[in-house]
């Protein structure tokens, strides 16, 4: 059995025992048991490298159980912390540094290709001398499979060491690895005591306290038995800088938006939108409202705009699916309203605790019958906070509903990002209220954009009867074709006003080239490392990431015409030419190469993965050169 | 007349009082700069050219839009079927200006003097008031812009506004006042009704006074406090709660010392710091000695804990009476999120 013990063992190492190695970017993962604080760990961890001036990038890594069995390799729940000298975007490839609390989580992520072939493994030993046979059975099992790999494993007694500070180390042994990181790391302990305080604010004094030498002992022990550190160093930035995760920022940003009020039933993995909010919304005015279900929701949210408020309802895929009907009501009445979707993975229940990409056309065409509304994704935990702002102004603007795509990667990552300047002005003018013209009506449309002022109960002279039925502009049903063909073209030229307000987007590279790699969302990041990898090897890539997804932006053909070959990535399903039945004709795409074929007429093709997880920059660089045009630069 | 050497301690003191009170003050004056600036900016807009509508498209969509979205082009989708600003209702957004500008000078002094013989609560009643014509010129200025100010409802927005038609964000703002007066008129007890939400009054008597006259105005929400240290004052910065404090000019025997403090516990002895509680033997023997009995004997009670269970009361509830309330600053979400995030004070 290749497992290797420390190096430098019991002895405390001498400044020649320590080797730093100074790296620009670098990533741990923290894996556990379900319950035993390895996110919390990385969450203190991460934070403390961004006040030192690292780019940080985080993700969870949750199990699909809420409390999956312990010790068991598909139950592992933990965290990705990617470190780098300058701003990081994704969570990167592999993974250098792994601490596990136990050998089976570390399995879990071993046999998902999670760590570099050469990673260092700090793992939790008690397993090996565990009185129970069976357990010390799999300790061993383990460490077989594990010497497949040049890993470098080195032993840690972190239940005995923990065991000299608190009397339940399951409570606490996540603080002992944050000291172990913060000595290998070289962190402020004083930041880490801060971050610690911070985070256990809601609880005991005692914890804090428990926790801070918890933190001391494993930073001691890491400093007298392990033998390597790292340096990553720090960036200056000019701007103060904030650090969240996108449902925070999204939560943050409605706040900054001036929403009103945010409707919403529990749903992995939006809920955390709504806990945030329930902090802190009603200190500016807002109403969290957690309805019976996810229909309840979406109508509150559309009676709360309906009476002039500026009202949200989040969500995730299940979710929209049954807040279809209202949405169309929404859409028919022209009652502005935001819908946050914090997509995870699978139809039906899924993959309630995994990032995908595939909701997308179910949010554009979803809605039964023709209901035209914007679809926007942002692509970055900043994006997140911001894109609150825009959508309400748009929905307000439009008087139609506007869906917000956010996905999972981005629900959990936490990333450092510049402290929005915050405007009193993004909160928007208040509707006009001031009496209805004689004459005018609730529908009166304007026939170059569609758009008619929008009314609000109780204003004089604006009595109406809101109805989802086909109206005129008097609000009255009205089942006859002339009138159902006016209303769909007003509702439809809506979207085609605001797409003349679009700009073409911008590309990421070169203009022209072999291969225009194209995307939205949380893949931003990953795509963009491996564009530019691809570049440094001489290829010739470009990318382009869509933010407005509908309308799309304009100048999109023209600026496919100058690659050779279109190829979407994404993180939804497509079938893979040469498996068994799938012909050019019947293979089923990624979604958004579905949208922009019918869209430009261009043969766009895509390149897709549903692993649970975010795409790794690497596997996109791989997918790069394997879909290289012929005759390309390659 | 008192004398020169009295006319400077009182005059120290009240410096000291105000000194304490400044980031209250200047939390008001933030936020009624900030109101007059908007309303500054609103009748640029609504009354303004096609320029103005482009920058305000730029501004109202945010960071967000900025490279995806022709600000130009929006703004042409901006208001359509509106109609625009009447001039009565330009008339108002200008009142309005013109009343926040006069309450947001710095000039404007936190600092009451009750006429000798007269009533304390009134005058701290007509000072809220006036401070208030900020918030009401501030709701004369929503109604206005969305068209709904109606002169014979609402003109009584842009003058005097009293505390009790205040709301709970306006009372979260609320400007913190020192009041003098002589300290046979400092009759404290009918100013609860203004312990609501961030107020802050400290009273500054001139002679002495009862024994504890601010005992009647312990609440488990409300932070009290009577002292002859002026270095004391400095604690109403720390308390997040509605708070009243007395300032004696000198040191008495007769005078009770003691803080109360909302976030000391659940039960009253554990909130109650009594530093001095006189004897009967000090209370002199004026028309208000029964008066001052009273008031030791409900100090002495508060401070005495009780035997047998305690309750501990439902102090989250009592938090939340005080919690923020809607339409807080700008200002105040983006303290919020340094505090939150807390990278920024680093």
């Amino acid at each position: 059995m290749a497992v290797k013990l420390p190096t430098v063992g019991d002895r405390t190492p001498t400044d020649q025992d320590v080797t730093t190695y100074t790296v620009d970017d670098k990533s741990v993962e923290i894996v556990s048991d379900s319950g035993e604080g390895a996110q919390k760990c990385g969450q203190i961890f991460g934070a403390v490298s961004a006040k030192m001036g690292n780019g940080v990038w985080t993700v969870e890594i949750i199990p699909a159980e809420v409390e999956p069995p312990p010790r068991n390799p598909a139950g592992a729940s933990g965290i990705r912390v990617r470190l780098g000298s300058e701003p990081v975007t994704n969570w990167g490839d592999e993974t250098n540094l792994v601490i596990a609390f136990n050998e089976q989580a570390l399995l879990g992520r071993h046999r998902l290709n999670a760590l570099a072939d050469d990673a260092t493994i700090l793992i939790e030993n008690m397993w090996a001398t565990h009185p129970d046979p069976e357990i010390r059975d799999q300790w061993s099992a383990a460490m077989e499979e594990l010497s497949e790999k040049d890993y470098r494993i080195v032993e840690v007694p972190m239940e005995d060491a923990c065991l000299d500070v608190v009397d339940n180390p399951r409570r606490g042994k996540n603080m002992f690895v944050l000291g172990m990181l913060a000595w290998i790391y070289d962190r402020d302990l004083e930041l880490c005591r801060a971050q610690i305080a911070d985070a256990f604010r809601k609880k005991s004094p005692e914890v804090t306290e428990r926790s801070h030498r918890l933190l001391e002992s494993g930073y001691r022990w890491a400093g007298e038995h392990l033998d390597f550190r790292y340096r990553i160093p720090t960036m200056e930035s000019k701007r103060e800088m904030v650090v969240m995760n996108g449902n925070e920022a999204i939560a943050l940003g409605a706040v900054a938006a001036g929403l009103e009020l945010a409707a919403m039933y529990p749903i992995t993995p939006a809920t955390s939108v709504s806990h945030m909010l329930g902090d802190v919304f009603e200190r500016f005015g807002g109403v969290v409202h957690q309805a019976e279900d996810e229909i309840a929701a979406a109508g509150v949210s559309i009676g709360a705009s309906y009476s002039g408020k500026c009202a949200f309802t989040i969500t995730s895929g299940p979710g929209m699916a049954l807040k279809t009907e209202f949405l169309g009501l929404a859409i028919m009445t022209e009652i502005p309203l935001v819908v946050v979707d914090v997509q995870r993975g699978g139809p039906s229940t899924g993959l309630p605790t995994k990032v995908e990409q595939s909701d997308l056309l179910a949010a554009i065409f979803g809605q039964p019958g023709d209901a035209p509304h914007v679809v926007v994704a942002p692509a970055t935990i900043e994006e997140c906070f911001h894109v609150m702002t825009t959508a309400r102004r748009i929905a307000e603007v439009l008087r139609t509903v506007v869906i917000v795509l956010s996905d999972a990667n981005l629900a959990t990552g936490v990333a450092p990002y510049p402290r929005p300047l915050l405007s009193a002005e993004w909160q928007s003018t208040p509707p006009d209220q001031r009496p209805i013209p004689e004459g005018q009506r609730p529908y009166d449309w304007d026939p170059d954009t569609g758009i008619s002022r929008r009314f609000i109960p109780g204003q004089l002279g604006g009595e109406h009867t809101v109805t989802g039925l086909a109206h005129d502009e008097r609000s009255k049903v009205a089942y006859d074709s002339a009138v159902n063909v006016r209303a769909s073209t007003m509702r439809s030229r809506k979207l085609a006003a605001f797409q003349s307000t679009l700009r073409p987007p911008p590309v990421n590279g070169d203009e022209h080239g072999d291969l225009l790699v194209v995307g939205w969302g949380s893949t931003k990041g990953a795509i963009e490392e491996a564009v530019e990898r691809a570049r440094r090897e001489g290829l010739a890539v470009s990318s382009l990431h869509l933010t407005f997804l509908s309308p799309l932006p304009p100048g999109l053909k023209e600026i496919f015409s100058h690659f050779t070959k279109v190829m979407t990535v994404e993180i939804n399903y497509s079938d893979e030419l040469g498996d068994p039945f799938i012909t050019e004709q019947n293979r089923r795409r990624g979604q958004l190469s579905w949208l922009l074929r019918g869209a430009t007429l261009v043969d766009v093709d895509c390149w897709t993965r549903v692993l649970g997880e975010p795409l790794r920059p690497g596997k996109i660089l791989g997918a790069i050169r394997d879909n290289l045009p012929k005759g390309g630069s390659a | 007349m008192p004398s020169e050497a009295v006319m400077d301690v009182a005059t120290d003191l009240s410096e000291r009082a105000v000194a304490a009170l400044e980031p209250r003050i200047e939390s008001f004056r933030a936020a009624v700069v900030a109101a007059e600036e908007e309303v500054r900016t609103e009748v640029v807009r609504r009354v303004g050219e096609e320029s103005f509508k482009t920058e305000q498209a730029l501004i109202e969509l945010g960071p967000f839009a900025i490279g995806r979205i022709d600000p130009e082009r929006f703004a042409s989708l901006m208001g359509i079927g509106d109609t625009s600003l009447t001039p009565d209702a330009i008339d108002v957004l200008d009142r309005a200006e013109r009343v926040l500008k006069g309450l947001g000078s710095p000039s404007v002094r936190h600092t009451v003097d009750v006429e000798p013989g007269g009533d304390l609560r009134d005058a701290v009643k007509a000072a809220l008031a006036r401070f208030g014509r900020a918030f009401g010129a501030a709701r004369a200025v929503e109604l206005a812009r969305a068209g709904a100010f109606e002169p014979g409802e609402h003109g009584a927005l842009l003058g005097a506004l009293p505390f009790r038609l205040w709301n709970r964000a306006e009372r979260r703002l609320a400007p913190p006042l020192v009041v003098r007066t002589r300290g046979e008129d400092c009759v404290p007890a009918g100013l609860g009704e203004f312990l609501d939400g961030n107020v802050a009054l400290v009273l500054l008597p001139e002679g002495p006074t009862t024994p504890a006259p601010l005992a009647r105005l312990i609440t488990p929400g409300t932070f009290v406090m009577q002292t002859a240290d002026p270095d004391d004052l400095m604690r109403l910065r720390g308390t997040g709660h509605p708070a009243v404090a007395l300032l004696f000019d000198q040191d008495r025997p007769g005078q009770a010392y003691f803080t109360h403090d909302p976030d000391g516990g659940a039960v009253p002895w554990d909130r109650l710091s009594v530093v001095r509680i006189p004897s009967d033997d000090d209370l002199g023997r004026g028309r208000r000695a029964s008066a001052g009995t009273e008031e030791l004997a409900h100090l002495r009670a508060m401070a005495t804990p009780a035997t047998g269970e305690a309750d501990p009361g439902p102090s989250d509830e009592v938090e939340s009476l005080f919690g923020d309330g809607p339409d807080a600053s700008v200002d105040e979400l983006a303290a919020w999120l340094l505090s939150r995030t807390d990278l920024g004070e680093e």
